[in-house]
């Protein structure tokens, strides 16, 4: 007899095929349990739908900075238009005068360039960041590992140490698949792990980045660059909320035994906007 | 004249309505859950709804989740097909919700007064709008749930992507869709059990 028990949430998204659905559907005619399960199950996918719902609400009527007025680009187009009229229009000649002997010069009109008359533009920054954009942004502010983070005295194999340079350059060269299984094939040490939790972060596998970052904060060379990537990969899966990635971000910036305060600084910074 | 004023002075940046001129643009705005189409409904209902609140003793925050909460509910009605254009203003359907909470509360507040008057329409409503309190419940059994799980169900009914794009993306470990719904499934049900036993301590 089949467990219908793990079709039910296909059965609630319409997914399964037209005999499995009557076949579902039998199978909740006799059996009291499952049709318990399945209408439990229906009452959470409607409330997670509420809840998906109260997110778009919030994200809609989250303070906004206030609409910027355009009046003055107007005025500034205009003012762009009246001088060129003024410069390319010719005076009439009037042969009766003599020409006149001093004039004054001309003051050159300031080319304005397209840079300078559009106005500026900001990106809005939502209240309620996507996983997308939050991905993003921790990314923006990843520390990254370069060769020069590289123990020059590790002690490992030739051929061991081909494995770790070439994920290091598959790595470095945005291959990050490839390095990862690169990793896998290098001997486990510090610097190999540090390679990992990055690949993994670039990858955006934020909660096994985490794992490994956690691990490494206790390291003397990748102690400080491990506790700012685990707190960016924290943000990255999700589990903390706006205001408290903002929150911890201003203890990590009030911290001065971290070195990367300014880092801190600058993403709590980002989201107050 | 009026609105090529308006345009030139900036007015219509700050006018969150400007594209919706009519009841039914207003309407399919909030069908497709424009942030632009809600910020107007916002604008419509927030003044009569704040004054609602008020006479119900209630504090400024609670009128603002008030507001909130029944344009979600209005949204969700929207999505369900239980509420479809006809012709009036949308406006008017999210006011309704919220004198019909407004009341709920205010018997709430006097219930151990008229508690046997009172019981048969507090079920109903409690069907209808009690369901947002049930969705702050739910926030919280999620958060009870392991991060993986919590991704799994934020990436697909929270954030709406779809399973194949899940895979594509890398969000996950998981590299076949087929792995990826079968543990979501799970983790699904962990959430339903939790759920069901919160109910269960409520009785």
């Amino acid at each position: 007899m089949k467990n219908w028990h793990h079709n039910i949430e296909a059965y609630l998204l319409g997914e399964l095929t037209e005999p499995e659905k009557m076949a579902f559907e039998q199978a909740l005619q006799q059996d009291p349990e499952l049709a318990q399960a399945t209408e439990a199950h229906r009452e959470v996918l409607q409330r997670l739908e509420a809840l998906r719902l109260r997110r778009v609400v919030q994200a809609a009527l989250a303070p906004r900075p206030p609409a910027r007025s355009w009046w003055w680009v107007w005025l500034l187009l205009a003012t762009g238009i009246g001088s060129m009229v003024f410069m390319f229009f010719p005076k009439p000649i009037k042969p009766d005068f003599p020409p006149p002997t001093e004039s004054a010069p001309i003051e050159p009109i300031a080319q304005k360039t397209p840079d300078t008359l559009a106005p500026p533009t900001r990106p809005e920054q939502p209240v309620v960041l996507s996983i997308r954009q939050w991905a993003s942004l921790v990314k923006k502010h990843q520390v990254k590992p370069n060769a020069a983070t590289l123990r020059s005295d590790q002690v490992v194999t030739p051929s061991e140490k081909t494995a770790f340079t070439r994920a290091q350059e598959a790595y470095h060269a945005g291959r990050f698949a490839e390095a990862l299984q690169l990793l896998e094939q290098a001997p486990d040490d510090e610097d190999v792990r540090y390679y990992r939790a990055n690949t993994l972060f670039q990858l955006q596998r934020f909660t096994e980045a985490g794992k490994v970052f956690k691990a490494l904060e206790t390291s003397f060379q990748y102690g400080q660059e491990a506790r700012w990537n685990g707190f960016l990969c924290r943000a990255g899966s999700g589990q903390l909320q706006r205001a408290q990635v903002r929150n911890e971000a201003l203890k990590l910036a009030a911290d001065p035994s971290f070195e990367y305060r300014t880092f801190a600084a600058q993403l709590a910074r980002e989201l107050s906007q | 004249m009026a609105k090529t004023l308006d345009f030139l002075l900036g007015k219509r940046a700050n006018d969150p309505c400007g594209r919706y001129s009519d009841h039914r643009l207003l309407f399919e705005g909030l069908e497709r859950e424009e942030p632009e189409a809600i910020r107007c409904l916002y604008s419509k209902v927030s003044g009569v709804i704040y004054q609602l609140g008020k006479n119900a003793n209630l504090g400024e925050e609670d009128i603002e989740e008030l507001i909130g909460d029944c344009i979600t509910i209005g949204l969700q009605k929207i999505r369900s097909g239980k509420f479809v254009f006809q012709g009036y203003a949308p406006a008017t359907f999210i006011i309704e919700i919220a004198k019909n909470r407004v009341q709920n509360f205010r018997r709430k507040m006097i219930r151990h007064h008229t508690e046997e008057l009172d019981h048969t329409i507090e079920q109903l409503e409690e069907e209808e709008y009690g369901a947002m309190e049930w969705v702050e419940i739910l926030e919280k059994l999620l958060a009870q749930l392991d991060p993986n799980c919590q991704k799994l169900i934020q990436l697909k009914y929270l954030d709406g992507l779809r399973d194949k794009d899940v895979i594509a993306e890398k969000h996950t470990q998981y590299t076949t869709v087929d792995a990826l719904k079968n543990h979501r499934s799970r983790c699904l049900k962990k959430l339903t059990k939790l759920a069901m036993a919160f109910r269960q301590k409520q009785i």
